[in-house]
């Protein structure tokens, strides 16, 4: 086990060094540059031409690109993400400050998903073709074609304009205000979690429906158990093997819509952040933040297959 | 008063085109301790009768439509849904065809065996956890209290038929369903999974109804035999009734279809000609008829009751009464 945790964990260099190169020339081709950003005037002029240079002179902009690159490189080395001259702050600071509410958005999108999709894809499965599964089935596709950033705002709307509700406005440490965090987070990683709760409720149906007619389900009834005992215990664990599967495929496009349900609750995450940091141009600190998120789906991947182990007695690692 | 009588037990299986009658009136009987034996062809109906013993039906589709099951002097087509469920696993237990799907995969071999006796014997489950190892040795499985933590897919399939069978046993069940149990089994294992379980059974004072294709298993271990064909039972009698002195074109057709060490060498076998019928769309008269090499007039109007021969030896047939003379004057079709 530990063998092998340390095998997957050697794998992340080389996918790290082809997703950190892949976003640092994908950051050359757009065009602009910070310096431009870092000599506007109030009103959205430029200051001049000749301190715009001054700065990338300074800022090392100006040196060929694979200087750049193998400066940057090997700071990544040295776990230097760089430093943004915007934020006048090193980007892995930045990044300790914001990488809490990105991550605890996509956690919460995914705790949610697996709440809501066990219980109605198991009723769903059991109650097949009644008007129950009917409306399981009528929100699961619901779920699948409503974006996330449009609930996100249905949602705000509803909650300020008939509950009168707002969310607290000040960020406060998770560990030290547990309560005040969740508040912040819960609907957005409500609006999040939905698309993944519609998809994971149809596929839990489905495996259910398959494993209710295993000959081991048969087995537990022959047995006397308790109808409830055979669904909980014989039958479900079966069927929600698929959903570790699932979570581990779409976590990264719950990120993606962390990115997204960030700017719309105001939330100081990764994503307002790197957001920011494109319309600045601050290439620096898209880079770290995107390094960052690819590590995290990188990490949530190895999670789950860990988790694996834990649920299915028959795989094994080594 | 047998342990378990079936009379006339008719389970339909309905879709929307057809009724596939897969049990049509089906009587049989089991006394205490006695081994029967339920033998006829895949697709026959004997599976879904036993399956229908136990009410683990799947409905839909099937329904039991008509019959009586008693058993201990009780109806269990009467008895509710949580009276049905203590009698399972209690007194009547089941061990199923297929050792490799039967025990669930994520759930320890320890769970699965105890799990029953708790619920059912009431037990506590450091009671049922010795009680479980004890039974995994007298099932053959070596060092029991090693294996019994470990989970399915490290068991061979005999091995998981053992501890099915060690499962059926657990909560002292006063007959035990077994329908098929060999036949997804190697040669070698299949005998000593038989022998097994009849031990266990005598032991216990268990009744066994054995569901089979297999007359050599039948032959074997039953003391008496139910031959069915297309949802019904044709002829039924005791091991040796049915072996010496066949009453039905289907039963003779079968003892013809498998080599026997007392046939002179270099004797053909005589296979049953055609398909089994379908279910849904049974033939007019006697089911067995398009394939009959006796078949008269009156086989393709009329189903013939079964006929009470002498000491229980029945059979279906227009010709139960001069049989032997038929078959030995050759007439064919």
């Amino acid at each position: 086990m530990r063998g092998y945790i340390l095998r997957r964990l050697l794998l992340l260099i080389p996918n790290v060094f082809i997703l950190a190169t892949s976003i640092f020339f994908l950051m050359r081709v757009v065009p602009g540059d910070a310096a431009i950003a870092l000599n506007l005037t109030g009103d959205g002029t430029i200051l001049s031409w000749e301190a715009v240079e001054q700065t990338r002179e300074n800022l090392g902009l100006n040196d060929p690109i694979w200087i750049q690159y193998g400066r940057w490189m090997g700071n990544m080395l040295k776990g230097d993400l760089g430093y943004s001259p915007l934020r006048q702050l090193n980007v892995s600071e930045i990044i300790l400050a914001k990488a809490e509410v990105t991550f605890l958005l996509a956690f919460l999108a995914v705790i949610w998903g697996v709440l809501f999709s066990i219980p109605l894809g198991i009723i769903a499965a059991l109650k097949r073709g009644s008007w129950i599964d009917q409306l399981i089935r009528t929100f699961s596709v619901g779920g699948l074609s409503v974006p996330n950033f449009w609930l996100g705002i249905l949602i705000l709307l509803m909650l300020v304009h008939w509950f009168k509700w707002s969310p607290p406005i000040f960020q406060t440490d998770f560990l030290d205000d547990p309560l005040n965090q969740m508040k912040r987070l819960i609907w957005p990683s409500v609006a999040i979690g939905i698309s993944f709760a519609a998809i994971a409720t149809r596929l839990i149906r489905s495996t259910m429906l398959e494993v209710l007619n295993q000959d081991y389900v048969r087995t537990a009834r022959a047995k006397g158990l308790h109808r409830n005992r055979v669904i909980l215990r014989h039958a479900a664990p079966n069927a929600i093997l698929p959903v570790l599967t699932l979570s581990s495929l779409l976590f990264a496009g719950l990120l993606g819509g962390a990115v997204v349900l960030e700017n719309l609750f105001a939330l100081p995450g990764m994503g307002q952040q790197i957001v920011n940091a494109i319309g600045t141009r601050d290439t620096v600190l898209v880079q770290g933040i995107v390094v960052t998120l690819g590590v995290l789906v990188m990490l949530w991947n190895l999670v789950i297959d860990l988790l694996y182990v834990v649920v299915d007695p028959r795989i094994k690692l080594d | 008063m047998p342990l378990l009588e079936v009379k006339n037990l008719k389970t339909h299986f309905f879709s929307d085109d057809a009724i596939t009658k897969a049990v049509d009136g089906v009587s049989y009987n089991v006394e205490a301790g006695e081994t029967v034996a339920l033998v006829g062809e895949s697709g026959c109906g004997k599976s879904v009768s036993s399956l229908s013993v136990m009410q683990l039906i799947p409905q839909p589709p099937g329904k039991i439509v008509d019959g009586e099951i008693i058993f201990g002097g009780q109806n269990l087509l009467e008895l509710d849904r949580e009276a049905m469920r203590r009698k399972r696993g209690r007194e009547i237990a089941m061990i199923f065809q297929e050792p490799m799907t039967s025990l669930n995969p994520v759930i320890s071999i320890e769970t699965q065996l105890t799990e029953a006796m708790t619920l059912q014997l009431g037990i506590t489950p450091k009671e049922a956890h010795t009680r479980a190892v004890e039974l995994l040795d007298r099932v053959g499985i070596p060092e029991p209290d090693v294996r019994i933590k470990q989970y399915p897919h490290v068991f061979s399939g005999g091995m998981r038929q053992r501890v099915m069978v060690a499962m059926a046993l657990s909560c002292e069940p006063k007959l035990i369903i077994a329908d098929e149990p060999t036949t997804a089994l190697d040669v070698t294992i299949q005998a000593q999974i038989l022998d097994l379980m009849q031990d266990l059974a005598k032991e216990r004072d268990m009744a066994l109804l054995i569901i089979t294709h297999n007359l050599g298993v039948v032959a074997r271990y039953a003391d008496r035999i139910n031959i069915m064909y297309a949802g019904r039972i044709i002829e039924r009698g005791t091991c040796k009734d049915i072996f010496a002195d066949p009453r039905h074109p289907y039963t003779l057709g079968l003892l013809e279809s498998i080599p026997r060490l007392d046939q002179p060498k270099g004797s053909k076998l005589i296979p049953i000609q055609g398909q089994p019928p379908n279910l849904s769309d049974l033939p007019p008269g006697c089911s067995f008829q398009p394939r009959c090499r006796f078949a008269q007039d009156k086989c393709s109007v009329e189903y013939p009751d079964i006929t009470d021969l002498r000491n229980n030896h029945s059979s279906a047939c227009w010709e139960v009464n001069n049989f032997k003379a038929i078959v030995e004057s050759g007439v064919s079709k």
